[in-house]
């Protein structure tokens, strides 16, 4: 059965915000979604991916009645064949759920057993009733351990699974979720995610989700909306989206490891047009070669089906040996030269030197456990580690925010720049351009057409760059980055990178803590890995991620025990690239070719 | 101690609220030495069952303060037939010294007994009470202690980060304050405009569409029952002697002499008995238990 | 309009006769602590008056969100400035939120921030008076708003006003229930004893609404205007 029905949708908020006025385009509308039109049937998985500001969020707002925006909406939305415009307020709110993306901000009570009851009590469910149904929801969610503790005792993941379990217990038919593992960890995301596809299966719930972050999740769903610019690209099975989307597109960048690998082969560098797909326009006929891996398994199998001879070899030995020379090159050319860059700082004096440091809360156990830490200038060092290794605590002991129980810090540069998880408390100002000139800078161009906005009204995007602006003022010589791309889309971590990369050039040494591994390996000189207050394993990137097996890279982890030395998916395709070079030298068909 | 603490909070709020007004009432109200020494008495012995220790270095500071209380009255009130001493020129009678320490037993014994109703009134069974007069405010009173801790913890990080870009300077209480005030008026604009989506999750859910219930956690047992009509019966009985006068005392100009009759006997044991409700009640409750553990 | 009137002349009413009924009633039943029990009575009665009032009528979900932001602020500030000992901006903040959320908003968030900050501090008979104190000042606030808007100097009055009045209040409270009787000695006694206090009281309230004039009044404005409450 068809659920939702949206033919032509465009929406345009009213530029007349205060914001809007001081923006320049007062009287004027701006069009956030254009012409969308896609049908959800019942019981399906859809995922809603595009890239910030792509209009995810309006849409699925325009899904439920309750959260419409002010706006002019000219199209329409029919809801189980009736007119979304024609239910009466209300009543729509317990069959159609919604999840946020910041798991802080929908609890609405202090307590978790009233934060489930609230949605019933809402709806004028009496109090026997209300019991069994928490009971019931608390049961299926696994939430009786906390049932009775503070909503604010819980850590993100659990807070986000207590708003779907809070949602869930007013049994909706549908259920939306705007980003909802963003905020999280990921461990606490995949835990999250596992539920949802849980809900499903199992209860056939029908689910659309926005998400930018592709990797693990478009394998789960049935069907993908791609939205960019407020308008609907694509539409279709994740294989097909995974064949349509264009390498020039934004999101291109969000598509799991595996298809993008086997895109980059088979498609072979040149770029194709792109172009808007239906469901019909993608070609049917496929075979098992054609199909594109998603999942890391999947990619496994596909690398091993078309490498799995020569690669064994390459693995054993450790690399051809004519090949070494162009790979090692070509490592060069990629990470700007790893092995060269901390050569040179060996030499260099250290800027940040900790001994033995401890650290605990009064009448706590220890947070810091010895930890021993050099770090010399124009160097990046990431600290990876799961939630509680004390990764951001050891950050707060060397900026100075908390003291170290025992042990020496000694921090070698004057200025030193901290840019929190958080990047909401850098604010304090009223307009970007008083926030910026407190710590005496001027906004840069990117930013000059908000000198007079207030810094909340900015968009995700601005914010993070205002952010970075204001750290970044005072010329810091160290910069300590706390999980500098949590939330951010795919691009946006890759601007991050390159950001880091041009800071690194200019001498400034940073050290992160981050939970995204595919940046840190991107980016970084060294990596460490903190467990329990100790920092294990810090050595060069490229070693660290070789003495791991978990904890990886996705290029890593498809190429395991098929090719050594591989950390990146553009290592990847390289290696790739070279070794199909080779085969067709040696008059092995191409696969590719036969496309 | 935290055993008996979770068994009090089996029982009803309501029960516990009747229980408190009726010691509390009373204690607060009525002035007999006999009444407020039972009162003082109890509330020890039910902290006690409370709280897991003593702290004893809190003791001479408590005592020092109720005797302070105690001196209050005939430093300034100089009524009384007996006097004992002038101090500058003032009477400082007997009388006055007396009621002054049945004062300071009274505020005594009211400060103990909040502290420990304070423990077995948590959040929830207060807003459960509060919600019985307004559900609405209840629900605002549930919506800020959400609020409060993720608060308290956004000005402690604003603080930090304000110390680190070198806007937020503690040389001066001035600097002080007015570092302070920036980060609360940062944290209140950050407050309120997240607080938007928190409107949204409460529309998103239906609040407002028709008519609240609420959710009642606690069942009105049969316990519940038999205790609370129990502290009424005593409370009205009680009341009834009290407006007799049968254990009225006048402190001045001569106070009189502590009412020992039969009826005052029994009012006096009417109130012990209502004063042990609860840690009689904690008794049964752990009887039952370890009966039922035997088997 | 009309029904508002009418539904708070019924709260008048109401709070009028309970208060007669609790005189006859307590100064019957205790005879020693009339006064104490009296004024507690009445205490309790009009907060309750006020709640109920505010349970009938219907309040848009923001406004019902940002009393509750309000009054987190204001205990939050508590910790915030915990450093200066009884230098706090509770009563500031209230006062700000009669003056910008309107008479009900004030009324609420003073005796909210009285119930939770009291989480903390210790529950008691204090407890209703506390409510109906900073209740009262958050809801003058809101009555004249247009002028502690306007001028510098009626924010200065109102936040002396502020300080003495709950000082006051708190004094009275204790001073009927110690004694029997309302002695004018021991009140003065009470009033000379708390002085510096209600001092302090004072002028924090009025730096604090000083500093808030600036600062918080345009963030709150800002806040009205854009989400339309």
């Amino acid at each position: 059965m068809e659920l939702y029905r949206v033919e032509h949708l465009t929406f345009a908020y009213p530029a007349c915000g205060l914001s809007d006025m001081q923006r320049g385009d007062g009287g004027r509308e701006i069009t956030v979604l254009q012409d969308c039109s896609f049908q959800v049937e019942e019981g399906s998985f859809v995922m809603l991916c595009g890239g910030t500001g792509s209009g995810k969020t309006t849409l699925l707002n325009l899904l439920k009645k309750e959260l419409q925006p002010v706006g002019r909406l000219t199209g329409i939305i029919r809801y189980r064949d009736r007119f979304l415009a024609d239910y009466a307020y209300g009543e729509t709110a317990a069959e159609v759920g919604f999840v946020m993306q910041n798991p802080d901000e929908q609890p609405v009570t202090d307590k978790v057993w009233h934060e489930l009851a609230f949605g019933l009590e809402n709806m004028g469910v009496p109090s026997e009733e209300i019991r069994r149904r928490v009971a019931e929801i608390s049961a299926y969610f696994g939430i009786d351990d906390w049932y009775e503790k503070a909503v604010e005792e819980l850590s993100g993941g659990q807070k986000q699974l207590l708003n779907l379990a809070a949602v869930m217990v007013m049994r909706p038919r549908v259920l939306l979720l705007d980003e909802p593992t963003a905020q999280l960890d990921p461990i606490a995301a995949q835990n999250f995610m596992n539920m949802i596809v849980r809900l499903n299966r199992e209860l056939g719930m029908t689910i659309l989700l926005a998400e930018h972050r592709l990797e693990e999740t478009l394998a789960v769903s049935d069907r993908v909306l791609v939205l960019q610019g407020g308008k609907l690209l694509h539409d279709g099975t994740p294989q097909q989206i995974a064949r349509a989307i264009g390498q020039k597109e934004r999101i291109y960048m969000a598509l799991p490891c595996s298809a993008r690998l086997c895109r980059a082969l088979l498609d072979g560098g040149e770029e194709k047009p792109v172009q808007k797909t239906d469901v019909c326009t993608v070609a049917e006929k496929k075979t098992d070669r054609d199909t594109i891996p998603l999942t890391i398994t999947q990619g496994r199998q596909w690398l091993w089906a078309r490498y799995g001879d020569i690669g064994r070899d390459d693995a054993e030995q450790g690399g051809y040996p004519d090949t070494s020379k162009t790979l090692s090159a070509e490592k060069e050319a990629h990470a700007s030269g790893t092995g060269d860059r901390t050569q040179e700082h060996r030499r260099a004096k250290p800027i940040l030197e900790c001994k033995q440091v401890w650290f605990h809360y009064k009448k706590a156990c220890d947070i810091l456990c010895g930890v021993q830490f050099r770090m010399n200038e124009g160097e990046i060092v990431s600290l990876l580690g799961s939630n509680g290794s004390g990764k951001t605590t050891f950050l707060h002991v060397i900026a100075g925010i908390l003291h170290a129980s025992g042990g020496k810090v000694r921090v070698g540069a004057e200025r030193v720049g901290y840019l929190p998880q958080n990047i909401e408390t850098l604010f304090v100002a009223d307009t970007v351009e008083e926030e910026l000139r407190l710590v005496g800078a001027e906004p840069s161009e990117r930013l000059a057409s908000y000198r007079q906005v207030h810094p909340y009204d900015l968009s995700g995007g601005e914010k993070q760059i205002l952010a970075w602006e204001k750290v970044l003022a005072g010329k810091p010589q160290l910069l300590l980055l706390d999980e500098p791309t949590k939330g951010l889309d795919a691009a946006a971590r890759r601007d991050v990178g390159i950001r880091l990369r041009a800071l690194a050039d200019e001498g400034v040494s940073v050290l992160m803590v981050t939970h995204d591994i595919e940046l840190a390996a991107a980016v970084s000189d060294r990596c460490g890995l903190l467990f329990r207050g100790e920092l294990l394993a810090l050595g060069r990137t490229r070693e660290f991620f070789h003495g791991n097996r978990f904890y990886t890279t996705a290029a890593a982890r498809i190429s395991q025990n098929l090719f050594a030395d591989v950390l990146t998916a553009e290592e990847l395709t390289a290696r790739c690239r070279m070794l199909d070079g080779k085969e067709s030298d040696r008059g092995i068909p191409r696969e590719a070719e036969d496309m | 101690m935290q055993e008996n603490k979770r068994l009090l909070m089996r029982l009803h709020p309501i029960t516990t609220f009747c229980y408190m007004m009726a010691v509390l009432g009373i204690a607060m109200f009525c002035v007999n030495p006999v009444m407020q020494g039972c009162s003082l008495i109890c509330a020890c012995i039910f902290l006690r069952m409370l709280s897991e220790r003593i702290v004893w270095r809190r003791v001479p500071a408590f005592v020092l303060f109720f005797a302070v209380i105690a001196a209050i009255n005939p430093l300034f009130y100089h009524n009384g037939a007996t006097v004992l001493f002038y101090l500058n020129g003032n009477r400082i009678t007997l009388e006055a010294v007396r009621y002054g320490i049945c004062t300071a037993c009274m505020f005594g014994g009211v400060f103990l007994w909040c502290r420990s109703l304070s423990q077995i009134f948590s959040s929830d069974r207060i807003l459960c009470l509060l919600g019985a007069v307004s559900p609405k405010a209840s629900l605002v009173c549930s919506m800020t202690l959400r609020f409060l801790p993720m608060y308290a913890r956004q000005m402690e990080k604003t603080k930090e980060q304000q110390r680190l870009l070198g806007l937020y300077r503690e040389n001066t209480l001035i600097d002080r304050i007015r570092g302070s005030m920036k980060v609360f008026a940062a944290v209140t604009t950050w407050a309120l405009e997240h607080s938007m989506h928190t409107a949204d999750s409460m529309q998103a859910r239906g609040y407002g569409v028709c008519r609240r219930t609420q959710y009642r956690r606690w069942r009105f047992g049969r316990m519940d029952a038999a205790l609370c009509s129990w502290l009424l019966l005593l409370f009205i009985a009680i009341v009834i002697e009290i407006n007799r006068g049968s254990v009225s005392m006048r402190f001045y100009p001569v106070t009189d002499a502590i009412p020992l009759g039969a009826e005052s006997l029994l009012v006096y044991l009417c109130y012990a008995a209502v004063c042990f409700t609860l840690p009689a009640a904690l008794c049964v409750l752990r009887f039952r238990r370890m009966m039922r553990e035997r088997e | 309009m009309r029904q508002t009137r009418k539904k708070a002349m019924i709260s008048i009413m109401i709070l009028l006769f309970g208060s007669i009924l609790l005189l006859v009633l307590g100064a019957a039943v205790f005879r020693e602590k009339r006064y104490a029990w009296i004024s507690l009575g009445i205490a309790v009665l009009s907060c309750a008056v006020m709640l109920h009032s505010f349970d009938r009528r219907h309040t848009h979900i923001r406004r019902l969100v940002f009393v509750a932001v309000m009054t987190a602020l204001s205990v939050a500030g508590r910790f915030l400035f915990a450093m200066i000992p009884a230098f706090k901006p509770v009563t500031a903040v209230i006062v700000m939120t009669g003056m910008y959320f309107g008479t009900e908003a004030g009324f609420l968030c003073g005796a909210f921030t009285a119930v939770l900050s009291n989480f903390y501090f210790g529950q008691g008979p204090w407890t209703p008076f506390q409510m109906v104190s900073f209740g009262v000042i958050g809801l003058l606030a809101g009555v004249c708003h247009k002028p502690l808007k306007a001028s510098r100097i009626a924010l200065v009055c109102y936040g002396i006003f502020a300080g003495a009045f709950y000082s006051l209040i708190m004094d009275v409270w204790t001073v009927l229930w110690s004694q029997a009787a309302f002695e004018p000695d021991l009140y003065a006694a009470a009033i000379l004893a708390a002085t510096p206090f209600t001092l302090l009281y004072a002028i924090s309230n009025v730096i604090f609404l000083l500093l808030m004039r600036k600062t918080l009044g345009a963030r709150l404005q800002r806040v009205i205007t854009k989400y339309g409450v």
